[in-house]
């Protein structure tokens, strides 16, 4: 169990900064969620309004690590205070990394002909709702200072790999049976790549997470 | 007693790493020490040390050697025992008539604490600088010259000029103080007495030097010059420096050791201690979350 700070104003800025943090992974959440959806119902409008709202957590980045460098220099934390804050700068870097994959996921939905790709598609559906969970668990972890979450977290990135790996395969078999599908086949192998992308950034979270609990930088080593 | 049969006490305890990989901080009520309180080429050796002034028991049972050419830093709260185990490693706690100290502290094999020690030539090796600076009432040159005179280290004139100087260089101090070296050393400023005191304690040739809060009577830019020169000392000296700025700490040594309640709670390397420490008592202090 934590004492409590000896300046009760850092205690305070501590949780400001774990509510920013918190508030900027449920909006990436929201918006890979939405993008799921522009992309299911190719709803264009959908897709123009997640792209737009990738503003938003481009200014949580900058908001995030503008109080972190302002506690770094003004209140010179020491061991899992300064472990956390510097988590915290680099986790709002992921998280921003993972609000402009959302937004790419959204920016090539306009150039999708239709939709009779199913089972890349799913594997997209199912990469994205991997990561959202993974988002959440972080999140939880973050909160608990949970070591061996973070580290579920973090072996996660295994499904989405699994579903990216699937996904190639039959984008590659679709290309070779239905030539007229090259385009579309494309554009959801780079929806795919996106997803990929946005677990490994998970992944460094993860990683970051553990780093707080424990101060080390290798979740491998976890002993479990 | 080998370092080997120190880490196998009951004062140490290596498990608290392996609770360290999944974050998990040795418990507040746990008083054995963690960490590495023994090196591998220690220049001074403390081993089950304990001090009682009268009836208090004031230093419980504190084994810690002190590495050659290394800043080892004392932390912790005030009444902790730090500057009371700092004035163990020269018997200056002999002064003080109700001070008891048991256990050893060896220095170059030999416990100072032997009936045979003479304290006289054990202070001129292990060297102390205060708190506030205290000059002697005298010119600047016979501070630096008082101590190399009465241990008999010069004969002449040009020997004690060349003392006086090499060691007001070394303190950082010789610039600029050559041309007033007649003057009284009380009418330096704070910091520059405080070199002075540097420049006295180098002159008598210590190998240790002990620094009890040494710059808590000097504004910052004299702070920094100061552990500057503890950087650059450290070349030719060991320095154990007690210190209540966390930041100081972690400037200037190499390995940080904490104490709390007069039990050595935790030792390690200064970036281990005040990124990642392992014992709760310490993360406590160090972040600023001591209750």
């Amino acid at each position: 169990m934590q004492n409590p700070h000896m300046f009760k104003g850092f205690d305070k800025e501590l949780e400001v900064l774990n509510n920013k943090i918190s508030t900027m992974a449920n909006e990436c959440e929201l918006q890979l969620i939405k993008s799921v959806d522009a992309l299911t119902s190719l709803d264009s409008e959908l897709a123009k309004y997640i792209i737009k709202r990738d503003k938003i957590i481009n200014e949580m980045h900058l908001e995030i690590e503008q109080l972190a460098i302002s506690m770094i220099s003004i209140r010179e934390p020491k061991a899992s205070d300064l472990r956390y804050v510097i988590a915290g700068f680099k986790i709002a870097s992921e998280l921003e990394r993972v609000g402009d994959y959302a937004a790419n996921i959204s920016k090539h939905i306009t150039k999708l002909q239709k939709l009779d790709l199913d089972g890349p598609v799913d594997c997209i559906i199912l990469m994205a709702r991997t990561a959202s969970k993974m988002i959440r668990g972080a999140m939880e972890a973050l909160t608990d200072k949970n070591a061996e979450k973070a580290y579920e977290v973090w072996q996660m990135d295994d499904e989405i790999d699994h579903n990216y790996s699937r996904l190639l395969r039959l984008v590659r078999q679709s290309m070779r049976e239905k030539p007229e599908n090259q385009d579309d086949s494309t554009t959801l192998m780079f929806m795919g790549r996106c997803c990929e992308r946005i677990g490994d950034h998970i992944t460094n979270i993860a990683e970051g997470i553990y780093y707080v609990k424990t101060g080390s930088t290798c979740i491998e080593c976890i002993e479990i | 007693m080998s370092s080997d049969q120190l880490t196998s006490t009951k004062k140490t305890d290596s498990k608290a790493y392996r609770n360290g990989k999944q974050g998990t901080l040795v418990d507040r009520n746990n008083r054995s020490t963690i960490g590495q309180p023994t090196v591998h080429d220690p220049r001074m050796s403390c081993r089950n040390v304990n001090v009682y002034y009268e009836d208090k028991h004031a230093i419980h049972d504190v084994s810690l050697d002190i590495g050659k050419n290394e800043v080892i830093a004392l932390i912790g709260p005030s009444g902790c025992g730090k500057s009371t185990f700092l004035r163990c490693l020269n018997r200056m706690n002999d002064t003080i008539d109700i001070c008891r100290v048991t256990g050893e502290i060896l220095l170059d094999g030999n416990n100072i604490y032997d009936k045979n020690i003479d304290v006289v030539p054990l202070r001129a090796r292990v060297g102390m600088v205060f708190q506030k600076p205290n000059p002697f009432p005298k010119s600047i040159y016979d501070n630096v010259a008082y101590g190399p005179k009465i241990h008999g280290l010069v004969q002449t004139r040009d020997e004690t000029d060349e003392i006086v100087k090499k060691s007001l260089l070394k303190a950082g101090l010789w610039d600029e103080v050559k041309d007033r070296l007649d003057k009284p050393g009380t009418g330096l400023s704070g910091g520059q007495q405080q070199r002075l005191c540097i420049a006295r304690t180098i002159a008598v040739g210590p190998e240790i030097i002990l620094m009890d809060e040494p710059c808590s009577a000097l504004d910052p830019i004299a702070t920094a010059r100061i552990e500057e020169l503890i950087d650059e000392l450290r070349e030719n000296y060991t320095i154990a420096i007690v210190t209540h700025s966390m930041q100081q700490a972690s400037r200037v040594s190499q390995r940080t050791a904490f104490f709390h309640l007069g039990d050595l709670i935790e030792v390690g390397s200064t970036n281990q201690i005040f990124l990642s420490p392992m014992h709760q008592l310490t993360e406590d202090y160090i972040t600023g979350r001591f209750g």
